[in-house]
């Protein structure tokens, strides 16, 4: 009887103090340094990049997380990217925020060097013939190339029969590049009458410079799309200084330099990702996993808006459009 | 019936449920005084700080507010008192084509531009009249449509702020667009002989409001500050741009109905405080917001605080409330220990240590368990005694010699042809063996002893031919009273044999039997006239309990008077007196019980209370 008592007494202690130990590592678990994250993006100064650096910022204030947003010019490759990675890593990164760099190895690189730390794959998916492992959020590219011929075909009547169209994209080696010449070109299928003639198709790796040049010494097209943030950029540059024998671009792009031609009539139309939401997407996600490192990080399929100019001092358009 | 059922329930979950120690049963009363204690005081200590600490966050909240206000308030009305100044110092004052109305227009707006954009005078058609700082006009801003144009034309006599919006006038060539607040209102313009209605715009930059909210709104605790127009639209909100989306909602159209105070309202099912200022000249109201479960989250580390209170206490209390409860229990429970040891078969080695109290019980059961030990020891030996005697009594029932010779006189009373007296002794015989069998029985009735002892002495008188007399004088009232058997005839016999046996007739011996009833007692006494003893003797014969006489039925007196205590108690027996050459007198004392069958049940089996002899 008096061991019974004595053995219940302990345990009894003993479980209290489990309690305590549990209590204490409860109230300071919320006092710990806010986790890092790194943001690796190509060229992260490019003006394409602020409404989703604006959307990952809002997220990590209400998640109480260190957002570090990695300096980068044009990523090329899976070697350049490597090296950041590892950067990275070493400083204490806790997470990451990654657009994959273009050409083969992205994926087996990312999986190797990123280990168990992890990482959320924005803009486009490794260019490796096969679902990514990794969780991606990004627009569907395809769709977007869709939506951009569609545009085009409703400035003219449903038919482009006649019309010698010039294609610019600087994301060759990419997904997403892919992706989008593909869907453009179904979009233009899609047209009544004859197909258009695509005149030519200027496909350069992201980064490349002078981008404008080169598109001034194509052959006279009358429309111009372009597939991405810097081609539409640089078509537009190239319709404002008037060395595009007034063809009319259409182009998919996140800058507001694109929104600007687009105001002074140097782009036609625009597709537009809702790059804000994929950021704030991306960082809350993030934030979900490294509290519970059981959690499945899930991607998303980022909202794609068309706006011609007529739409874009729209009250609902303003936030979408124009960073603060 | 109810009543009888639950009480029977009741004993029976008692009976059914084992007896706790004294240990735990002190334990768990302090530990449940104590958590109870504990735990009312954390829960009414706990209320308060958490009323507390929401008095003092909406109180904090609305100094911030007020403190805003005020700096918001100060904003504006410098921006207003640009608005002011270039209306009635400019726009009244100089023709719309005098050139030094955009000079001044310009000197002005050179004083504020760290929170102006532009400042621009609009004819009612729309038309650029003026600006600053100079700036191509974007083709076709299509002003008359603009939101602010509109407002200052609908409303003639007032200054009108504008929701955030993005600048849609001109193009300064940095290919940037600016987030303002337009501030317009309807002016009269100079234009020769003429005075039109025109617009003047005041574009402040959003960034001087969004940086004052911003900095309130700096802390991590889930609090916010936003600011709505009167409408609900919002001028600032941290979450703007995740509103517009439909990602995150906000509750503008109850705020924006609100006077200055403080209220609660509920977003997404969330109950909140909200704290409104009015912010003069707009009609905006500046809201500050506290989530519930920022109370929660503040106060979420003083309630793991108090639960770890309460738990560390509970733990420190558990470990001296054994103590204590020991230190109670363990006197009490040695005490038991060294019961459980004597109920073993062990010594009487009771342990009294502790209290006063404990040792005080301890003391008394020891006390008890030896005076048990000792009346055990007391009831053994009267057993004991009582077989003995019993076994005496019933040898005396049929002592050979005594058989021997009343035999032997009655053959020579029937050689010696004197049948009658032969028949007499035979039957007088018969008597007396049938008294002293009794069918086993050791208590008679009185009358029967008294018979008994007849019939002895008239066989003894035929003996001893007479020589001694016996008279018999018995209280009839006393003779159905129970008696112990075989108590006269030994003292009768001992009248016989050490007082008038030896006398010769002329001598005139003689034996007395007497019986009265005194008080709630039966006293016989059997005086004989013989040869006495000293008061040595007589008060050794009552020793001598080793002695066994042979001449007679070889019952002595002890063995008489040890039958009649052992019935009846020490108080009763027999006393002697004598004196020699004079007789002996020998009282027989015992309590008047009348025989019945019961009675004489009780008495043998020992039940009535034997009292001590005096």
């Amino acid at each position: 009887m008096k061991h019974g008592g004595h053995r219940a007494f302990l345990l009894t202690e003993i479980l209290l103090g489990i309690c305590v130990a549990a209590l204490l590592l409860l109230m300071f678990r919320g006092n710990e340094t806010p986790e890092r994250v790194a943001v690796i993006v190509s060229d992260s100064d490019s003006g394409e990049w602020n409404r989703f650096f604006a959307g990952i910022k809002q997220g990590a204030a209400e998640q109480n997380l260190r957002i570090v947003i990695t300096a980068t010019d044009a990523i090329t490759d899976a070697e350049d990217e490597r090296a950041i990675l590892a950067q990275e890593l070493s400083a204490g990164a806790s997470a990451l925020i990654v657009q994959p760099a273009p050409g083969q190895g992205t994926e087996e690189m990312l999986e190797k060097a990123a280990g168990s730390v992890p990482v959320m794959l924005v803009r486009d998916v490794p260019p490796s013939g096969k679902e990514s492992d990794f969780p991606v959020s990004a627009p569907d590219s395809r769709a977007c190339g869709l939506r951009l011929a569609e545009m085009m075909l409703e400035d003219y009547a449903g038919s482009l029969s006649g019309k010698k169209i010039g294609i610019v994209s600087t994301a060759e080696g990419t997904t997403l590049g892919q992706k989008t010449l593909e869907g453009f070109s179904e979009g233009l299928r899609k047209g009544t009458g004859e197909e258009p003639e695509v005149a030519w198709t200027l496909s350069v790796t992201p980064g490349t410079s002078n981008v404008k040049q080169k598109i001034a010494e194509e052959s006279r097209v009358d429309l111009v799309a372009a597939l991405d943030t810097a081609a539409s950029d640089a078509a537009g540059e190239a319709a404002e200084e008037k060395s595009l024998w007034g063809a009319v671009v259409y182009g998919i792009s996140s800058s507001e330099h694109s929104v600007y031609c687009l105001d002074h009539d140097d782009i036609a139309g625009l597709v537009i990702p809702n790059d804000y939401d994929c950021g704030w997407h991306c960082i809350t996600q993030i934030a979900e996993k490294l509290q519970n490192s059981r959690y499945e990080i899930t991607g998303s399929e980022v909202e794609i808006r068309t706006f011609r100019r007529e739409d874009l001092f729209e009250k609902e358009n303003e936030d979408f459009l124009f960073m603060d | 019936m109810r009543k009888g059922t639950r009480e029977k329930f009741r004993m029976l979950k008692r009976a059914g449920r084992p007896p706790q120690g004294i240990q735990l049963t002190v334990m768990v009363t302090f530990m449940m005084v104590s958590l109870i204690l504990m735990l009312s005081t954390s829960l009414v200590l706990y209320q308060r700080f958490a009323m507390s600490y929401r008095d003092t966050t909406l109180q904090n909240t609305e100094n911030a507010l007020e403190q805003t206000q005020h700096t918001l308030e100060d904003y504006l009305v410098s921006m207003r008192q640009v608005s002011d100044a270039v209306c009635y110092n400019v726009v009244t004052e100089l023709d719309v084509s005098d050139p030094s109305l955009s000079q001044e227009l310009g000197l002005i707006y050179e004083s504020s531009q760290d929170s102006l954009v532009s400042i621009a005078l609009y004819n009612g058609s729309g038309s650029l009249l003026a600006a600053a700082p100079v700036a191509s006009q974007k083709t076709d801003p299509n002003v008359t449509s603009q939101e602010w144009f509109q407002t200052a034309m609908a409303g003639i006599e007032n200054v009108h702020f504008s929701t955030p919006h993005v600048q849609n006038l001109f193009d300064d060539g940095t290919k940037n667009y600016y987030w303002v607040i337009s501030l317009s209102r309807a002016v009269e313009v100079q234009d020769g002989d003429e005075t039109r209605m025109g617009v003047l715009l005041v574009d402040m930059n959003y960034s001087g409001i969004s940086q004052i909210m911003d900095q309130i709104n700096e802390t991590t605790n889930g609090q916010y500050y936003y600011l709505c127009d009167s409408e609900g639209n919002l001028v600032y909100h941290p979450r703007k741009v995740q509103i517009s989306e439909g990602i995150a909602k906000e509750n503008t159209a109850f705020a924006a109905g609100c006077t200055d105070g403080v209220y609660q309202d509920t977003l997404l099912g969330e109950k909140r405080d909200i704290a409104v200022r009015s912010i003069s000249y707009t009609g905006w109201k500046l809201v500050g917001v506290i989530p519930g479960r920022d109370y929660s989250s503040r106060i979420g580390n003083v309630q793991y605080f108090i639960i770890l209170f309460v738990l560390v206490a509970f733990m420190l209390l558990l470990a001296v409330n054994r103590l204590v409860a020991g230190r109670i229990s363990r006197p009490i429970l040695q005490l038991d220990d060294s019961v459980k040891a004597y109920e073993a078969g062990e010594k009487p080695k009771i342990v009294s240590v502790g209290p006063a109290e404990v040792r005080h019980l301890g003391h008394s059961i020891q006390k008890s368990y030896e005076q048990i030990d000792v009346l055990m020891k007391q009831i053994v030996e009267e057993q004991n005694e009582r077989r003995k005697s019993e076994f005496d009594a019933l040898q005396s029932q049929i002592n050979p010699h005594f058989l021997y010779n009343t035999l032997d006189s009655i053959t020579w009373m029937v050689e010696g042809g004197r049948n009658e007296e032969a028949v007499y002794m035979i039957s007088e015989l018969a008597r007396l063996l049938r008294i002293s069998l009794s069918k086993g029985h050791t208590i008679l009735s009185l009358e029967d002893e008294i018979q008994h002892a007849r019939s002895y002495m008239n066989i003894q008188k035929v003996r001893y031919r007479d020589r001694f007399a016996v008279a018999y004088d018995i209280e009839p009232a006393i003779l159905s009273c129970c008696t112990v058997k075989l108590i006269l005839q030994p003292i009768l016999e001992n009248a016989i044999y050490y007082g008038v046996g030896e006398m010769d007739e002329d001598d005139g011996g003689k034996i007395t039997v007497t019986g009265i009833r005194t008080g709630d007692d039966v006293e016989i006494t059997v005086e004989d006239n013989g040869q006495g003893m000293t008061k040595e003797m007589a008060e050794n014969v009552l020793k001598e309990d080793n002695v066994v006489h042979k001449h007679g039925s070889g019952v002595g007196l002890v063995n008489v008077n040890s039958r009649i205590q052992l019935i009846f108690g020490k108080r009763y027996g027999l006393s002697i007196e004598s004196e020699p050459d004079v007789g002996t007198k020998v009282h027989i004392r015992f309590p008047a019980v009348l025989f019945t069958p019961e009675n004489q049940k009780e008495l043998e089996q020992g039940r009535i209370p034997q009292k001590e002899g005096t």
